[in-house]
């Protein structure tokens, strides 16, 4: 007993050691840090098909194929991948977690203004899906005094807000109301359980889950709002700089040379014209 | 029969899981006994400051959420320069928060036990620590067994939480499978099931434990 | 500086708010985990041996299963077999069924702490199953389950957090839209934690003075 006691103490001491030896002070850029590392630490939040999900107990995805072509740039270097919910992410970039986001994240005003954001890497213009055979929904202009369910603190959700107020402004019904959910799966649920309507979410998502479960759910695909991008997001400082224009630069090679386009073939089975001399600033 | 064929397809990631699950909760339950008694000891030290520090600790970790504590503790210590990596601050966590628990179950059963024991082994010149560990431990740990085996149940559903500082357990493989199958009932009842199970055993594991301690007086 | 307390001035009404709806959907569920837990208790102590097994059964299913799952089977399959009911009743029936299997634990071994000759002597007496319970048992073995009843309701505070994932605004659904609106980290998390830390002791507190009553 004793000796398992002793053990005990000194395993809680090498512990603690290791904590204190962790954080270590930074002289170079974080692009340098990490060749000379060689290892990137890379935020993502794997349940978002078809850019990065689990399958076979491995991440892939479009965000996965597209980070691998960029990362041809750093042969050198090993990616390691943090998976992790969504609230999580972006604290955990702020507090030096992890290197980058490489996750999908919708562009808005806010974070546009908060992060580093890159090219776009997909349209992630808003649509929406609804129960199989609703005959009451065809149109966004429908959504029209519906019950509409999107993830709390989303893009989706700002968006979902703004095309209310548009319907009011053209003198219709707004929707009726918004449920939020902390995952866009909990919302999908709802929306089969008969307590909401619809579900507002960026098009390839709700196009992929239409192949999933055709048999529950129905994609209605005309976008509506503004056009809308998703980002990878970097810490926005001087430090991320070389990092984050690294990325921007690779995203340019990989559009001219045709990679991104036999990707997206390959991921979403359409392609997308997106923008690479700079993001677009969102105006909400 | 589709629905078994989902379960099937997806059981051995979801069994890897479950294994984080048990690694994770195990390693924080068999650390926190010897802190918990240690903060039991604390708790009922004479000495007025080490009882009231011990009963603060106490205090906070158990008025407040493990998934708070698990989000302080993952980003809230980076910023003031200590970097720990996912699984070491579950564990952390985990433990920091059954320490106290495990103290509180400890305390109960010290109670239970006469001070003339304590008393008697001081009379005849056994030390303090030394009369602690070689004649209320014992005893303690045979009283304590249910309770220790509840706390045991209560941080492996605990664990459940961890995912959200990108620690893969049980529960966010099963998440995972959801959000690419869209089927949340069948994958999540699966995972009830598995908890089920390993609840079970730890409910056996335990009463087999007490039958064995019983005839060892 | 003056910025770090300002978002706490700015959210101090939503955290309120999810505070106060913890609070109240924590003390219907408890009221309702005490009843059906005596209910249990009570079924679990009678002579047919089919009842006394489907209790034990609900019970270990209830201590197995994380309460996230429980909650949200309830909640987005209850539709589906006729069972539709609003976020907030989900909470308080799917909380209270919940604890009510702990509850239940925590009474029977009070009524295990009762001396057999008592019971035998109040049936003697002339007194009724139900009455033995009432003016025998639970008077007495008050005192001995009122801190692990306390207790269980702090950990049903603590566990309210995870109503959040069937829609609730209760404080951790509100703290995660402080994090998302805002992307501070600190003062969301702090300020949940303090919050839950107040409603806890305000339990604890609440204990030690019921404790004190039951005593004499």
């Amino acid at each position: 007993m004793r000796s398992v006691l002793k053990s005990y103490m000194s395993a809680l001491l090498a512990a603690s050691l290791s904590l204190v030896t962790a954080g270590v002070a930074m002289a170079d850029g974080l692009l340098d840090r990490i060749k000379e590392k060689g290892e990137i630490v890379i935020g993502i939040e794997a349940r978002y098909p078809p850019f990065e999900y689990v399958e076979d107990g491995k991440i892939v995805g479009y965000g996965v194929d597209l980070f691998e072509e960029v990362m041809k740039a750093l042969p050198d270097v090993k990616v390691t991948r943090l998976d992790l919910p969504f609230q999580g992410l972006l604290p955990g970039l702020q507090t030096n977690k992890f290197d980058a986001i490489i996750t999908s994240v919708t562009v808005n005003k806010q974070r546009y203004d908060t992060y580093r954001l890159s090219l776009p890497i997909a349209d992630a213009s808003f649509a929406y899906v609804k129960r199989k055979g609703d005959t009451s929904l065809n149109t966004p202009d429908d959504l029209s005094g519906k019950a509409v369910g999107t993830q709390a603190g989303s893009a989706q959700l700002k968006g979902t807000e703004a095309f209310s107020e548009h319907l009011k402004a053209q003198g219709k019904d707004p929707i009726a109301s918004i449920q939020t959910y902390v995952d866009f799966n909990e919302a999908y649920a709802d929306l089969a359980a008969g307590r909401t309507d619809a579900v507002v979410n960026s098009l390839p998502n709700l196009l992929y889950l239409q192949t999933q479960r055709g048999d529950v759910f129905e994609t209605v695909s005309t976008t509506f709002g503004a056009p809308t991008y998703f980002s990878w997001a970097f810490r926005k400082e001087d430090d991320s700089k070389a990092l984050a224009d690294l990325v921007d630069e690779q995203f340019r090679r990989l559009a001219a040379d045709g990679t991104m386009t036999r990707l997206q073939e390959k991921w979403f089975g359409f392609t997308m014209d997106l923008p690479t001399d700079a993001l677009p600033e969102p105006t909400e | 029969m589709a629905t078994f064929a989902l379960v099937l397809d997806n059981l051995p990631i979801m069994l890897w899981g479950a294994a984080m699950t048990v690694l994770v909760a195990g390693v924080a339950i068999i650390l926190g006994m010897p802190l918990g008694l240690i903060l039991c000891f604390g708790v009922v030290s004479p000495k007025p400051w080490v009882s009231r520090i011990s009963r603060i600790y106490q205090s906070v970790w158990r008025g407040t959420p493990i998934l708070v504590q698990l989000l302080i503790i993952y980003y809230l210590l980076p910023l003031i320069g200590i970097n720990v990596p996912s699984i070491l601050a579950a564990i952390l966590a985990l433990t920091l928060n059954t320490v106290a628990f495990q103290a509180e179950i400890f305390r109960g059963g010290l109670l239970a036990i006469s001070p003339g024991q304590l008393e008697a082994a001081r009379m005849v010149g056994i030390r303090r620590w030394a009369a602690r560990y070689h004649i209320l431990m014992p005893q303690i740990f045979r009283l304590v067994i249910p309770s220790l085996v509840n706390e045991t149940i209560s941080i492996l559903k605990n664990s459940s939480l961890v995912s959200v500082i990108a620690v893969t357990e049980l529960m966010r493989v099963s998440q995972q499978i959801v959000a690419t199958t869209y089927r949340p009932f069948e994958i999540y009842i699966a995972a009830g099931i598995i908890y089920i199970v390993i609840n079970l055993l730890l409910s056996l594991a335990g009463r087999s434990a007490e039958r064995h301690l019983e005839q060892g007086i | 500086m003056i910025q770090f307390f300002d978002l706490w001035v700015q959210y101090a009404p939503l955290m309120l708010a999810g505070l106060a709806t913890t609070a109240w959907i924590c003390a219907l569920a408890a009221m309702l985990g005490v009843v059906a837990g005596l209910a249990l208790a009570c079924l679990d102590s009678v002579a047919f041996a089919p009842l006394r097994w489907a209790v034990r059964a609900y019970i270990e299913i209830m201590r197995g299963l994380p309460i996230l799952i429980f909650l949200f089977v309830l909640y987005y399959g209850g539709p589906s077999v006729g069972l539709r009911l609003n976020a907030e009743t989900v909470g308080v029936f799917g909380l209270g069924f919940y604890a009510a299997a702990y509850f239940a634990e925590i009474f029977r071994s009070g009524f295990q702490s009762i001396p057999k000759g008592q019971i035998e002597a109040a049936r003697m007496a002339g007194l009724s199953g139900p009455q033995i319970i009432r003016h025998v048992k639970l008077p007495q073995m008050l005192v001995l389950i009122t801190p692990p009843m306390i207790n269980q309701i702090i950990i049903l505070v603590k566990e309210s957090a995870v109503l959040s994932i069937i829609t609730v605004a209760e404080l951790t659904k509100n703290t995660t839209q402080f994090v998302n609106e805002t992307y501070a980290v600190i003062q969301p998390y702090v300020a949940a934690a303090v919050l839950y830390w107040l409603l806890v002791e305000a339990v604890a507190q609440l204990g030690k003075f019921v404790e004190r009553r039951v005593r004499f």
